[in-house]
């Protein structure tokens, strides 16, 4: 094992840590394009009382 | 340059009419298309080219009257307000051409540019209903077209008359609703005209849904500096007309819509006298929608669906195990030969071999069991599998309608999650998404399929309908401790529509086997791989250990948690990392086990018999049992929360998720391994 397959493998295994840190965070990020009210957030104020 | 967009269209109807088949059919798209009434929950939108014109096409949800009763119906009477389209195009069922008519009123009201467009004509005519579509056309002032959106007929004729009502003028018919109502309307109208600049269109409709009391549209103007005067003249004008006519206002309105529909229907249907043979669907139904028949009927369905996949696939994965077998045996010998270290060979045949060549196995099993899923939704059969439910579901405290839901949950939690808007309250809603988790989504599914392989091969489909039918139980149970604790008041009545059965599209059963395939090969390609490569790496650290061993990151990792699981019969560190990590995503449990495993070329025939091996060492078939019950139950995925903290818009729901759902999963596997060794079968 030298010194380059070390980095190359040091730099797959940073590539992943960041996919999967992307990969949870993105659906936390995904903003409603559909949302339903646009004067209040989703459902909790303009349900029929 | 990207072309502009020259016209915008509408596409609108009742629920379950046929508008998702037509966009599909006009812009190519892959939507898929259920036959149960509320599947488009969102707009959607898609474009094509006519007649060298760029047409935007929005696919609104279904909703049966453009009163804000829920939020699709809120969805579509904003868009033709807010967005303003070029021309609107509502799908009418002709078998149910009068109920549609309704809609067509207040689009009439509403000033829209209208074209119809008739589907389903040909079975109209089946059961003896014709339409004569040229005086319905002249009545209503408004081009009509007989389309089939499923055999893709009439949709040149469509379009042409879209373009043509474009630069057209609306409807010259407008419907009346006598002295009284009209004065009362009027002076509304004055009024609002009188204090703001407003379009006539919306000034029509605004006035017309503040008689009808329309809380939505009276919310629109609660921050106007006139609205308390507003407010007590709209209220004076219904009391003068509930005195006047003894009825409350939305029954008078209702009425005249519904009488100018009456008076309309008898001119232009026609109801001809067939010979009443029992139909299929009648006769079907006999049993499908039946008290005592109806749930044995569909759980029978249900078992046999998980049978035939499995009969089905086992020749395509023999297939996908020999082509990775020889491709798998190869790349060992190429990258030795190449003059990689062992540590990189390792990388790639336990890391990503492992891990992914595990879990691309069971693609046939997923597209089989989505495209019998399809067969059951597009047919027609699930909606009355909702209708049998309702009973059930209403000891819950909900109706059948929020069985939707569920049963979309057999697909993904997270669509599932999101169609729960079609229900109207609040505390429908919640109960609903908070239930949802429980039900077995096609992620899921590939961890079951490896235990029964190992542990069940007698039984595999018997096993794995357990499982489900595990999670629907444990729904309905959850649904009741929910509504005695947190949600003592639901819910509202609804009645659910039957659709009538059809025979699925081939394109659209394809459609949506495919859609749930390519997901599976996306995931694996990406969260999964990725993952892989970051188990391997805790297996093969700190240097010098043996990979995969106690001593291993991963050995530590998962030993901190094995006494929580060691009660429930599966206390090996490599079950701790798998549920560990498949919080992120379930099948990540799969290709977790086969690079922990150090399982060289899973894929091969040899490969899985080794996983097979490696599992039969470290569980017994109880506890293989209670490990999947655990999956099954246990937290859902990081999507699942996210959508549900955007759907509840509070942190609040899905930390409370994780905590139930991990708590009921860990007491089920308890029961099972417990009771199971109590029994003797352990």
């Amino acid at each position: 094992m030298n010194i380059i397959e070390y980095i190359i493998l040091g730099i797959i295994i940073l590539i992943c840590l960041f996919y999967i840190i992307y990969y949870i965070t993105k659906f936390f990020r995904i903003e409603n394009k559909n949302n339903i009210c646009s004067r209040c957030s989703h459902f909790n104020s303009c349900y029929k009382k | 340059m990207v072309k502009k967009i020259d016209i915008k269209i509408g596409l609108i109807g009742n629920p379950n009419v046929g508008k998702s088949t037509l966009f599909n059919a006009l812009t190519g798209a892959k939507q898929h298309v259920g036959n149960w009434p509320g599947k488009t929950i969102e707009k959607k939108e898609g474009e094509f080219s006519f007649e060298g014109k760029k047409i935007q096409l929005v696919d609104l949800p279904g909703s049966y009257s453009l009163t804000a009763y829920s939020e699709e119906e809120t969805i579509t009477s904003n868009f033709i307000l807010q967005e303003k389209p070029d021309v609107v195009v509502q799908i009418i069922d002709a078998q149910n051409f009068v109920r549609n008519l309704f809609m067509t009123i207040q689009l009439i009201e509403l000033g829209t540019p209208l074209v119809i467009a008739l589907n389903m004509a040909d079975l109209a005519e089946i059961s003896g209903v014709s339409i004569n579509i040229k005086e319905l056309s002249r009545l209503l002032d408004i081009p009509v077209v007989v389309i089939s959106a499923r055999k893709q007929t009439g949709i040149n004729n469509l379009l042409e008359n879209v373009l043509k009502k474009r630069n057209t003028e609306k409807t010259k018919i407008k419907l009346t609703y006598g002295t009284e109502v009209n004065d009362e309307l009027n002076k509304i109208k004055n009024f609002i005209k009188s204090k703001e600049k407003i379009g006539k269109r919306e000034l029509n409709w605004l006035s017309l849904k503040l008689l009808e009391g329309d809380y939505r549209a009276e919310q629109n103007l609660t921050k106007k500096p006139y609205y308390f005067e507003l407010k007590s003249l709209v209220q004076k004008s219904i009391s003068h007309l509930q005195n006047v006519f003894g009825k409350d206002i939305i029954t008078i309105l209702a009425n005249t819509r519904y009488g100018f529909i009456e008076g309309l229907a008898r001119k232009v249907v026609n109801r001809k006298k067939i010979k009443q043979k029992i139909k299929f669907s009648e006769k079907f139904d006999d049993i499908a929608i039946n008290k005592f028949l109806g749930i044995p009927l569909f759980l029978f369905i249900i078992f046999l669906m998980f049978q035939a996949t499995f009969k089905l696939s086992e020749p395509i994965m023999g297939w996908i195990e020999l082509l990775f077998g020889f491709l798998g045996n190869n790349v060992s010998s190429l990258l030795t030969n190449l003059g990689f270290s062992s540590l990189f060979i390792s990388l790639i045949n336990d890391g990503i071999i492992g891990g992914v060549g595990g879990i691309l196995i069971f693609i046939p099993i997923i597209g089989i069991l989505f495209l019998l899923i399809a067969l059951l939704e597009d047919s027609g059969y699930m909606a009355r599998v909702a209708y049998v439910m309702d009973k059930l579901m209403h000891k819950i405290g909900l109706h059948g309608k929020a069985f939707i839901p569920l049963i979309l949950g057999f697909g993904c939690n997270v669509p599932a999650i999101m169609a729960t808007r079609t229900l109207e309250t609040k505390k429908d809603r919640l109960l609903s998404i908070l239930i949802n988790p429980f039900i077995s989504c096609s992620a899921r599914l590939p961890v079951y399929v490896l235990f029964v392989g190992a542990f069940f091969t007698a039984y595999q489909g018997l096993v794995i309908f357990s499982l489900y039918l595990l999670g629907i139980i444990v729904a309905i149970l959850a649904g009741l401790i929910f509504k005695k604790f947190l949600f003592k008041d639901l819910s509202s009545p609804f009645v659910i529509e039957l659709p009538p059965y059809r025979w699925p599209t081939f394109k659209g059963l394809f459609i949506h086997a495919w859609e749930k395939i390519w997901l599976f090969i996306k995931k694996a390609g990406t969260v999964i791989l990725a993952f892989s490569v970051i188990i391997w790496a805790l297996a093969s650290l700190p240097a010098g250990v043996e990979y995969g061993s106690e001593q291993s990151w991963a050995g530590s990792l998962g030993k901190t948690v094995t006494p929580v699981f060691e009660p429930l019969g599966f206390g090996n560190w490599q079950s701790s990392v798998a549920l560990i990590f498949g919080f992120v995503a379930k099948e990540v449990v799969v290709g977790t086990f086969g690079t922990l495993y150090g399982v060289d070329n899973i894929d091969s025939l040899v490969g899985t018999e080794s996983l097979n091996n490696a599992l039969q060492n470290d569980f017994t078939p109880l506890s293989a049992y209670a490990f999947m019950v655990f999956v099954l139950l246990y937290v859902p995925c990081m999507a699942v929360l996210a959508v549900v903290k955007k759907e509840t818009g509070s942190w609040k729901w899905p930390l409370f998720m994780v905590v139930y759902t991990t708590g009921i999963a860990w007491i089920v596997a308890f029961v099972v391994y417990q009771g199971g060794k109590l029994l003797g079968l352990g």
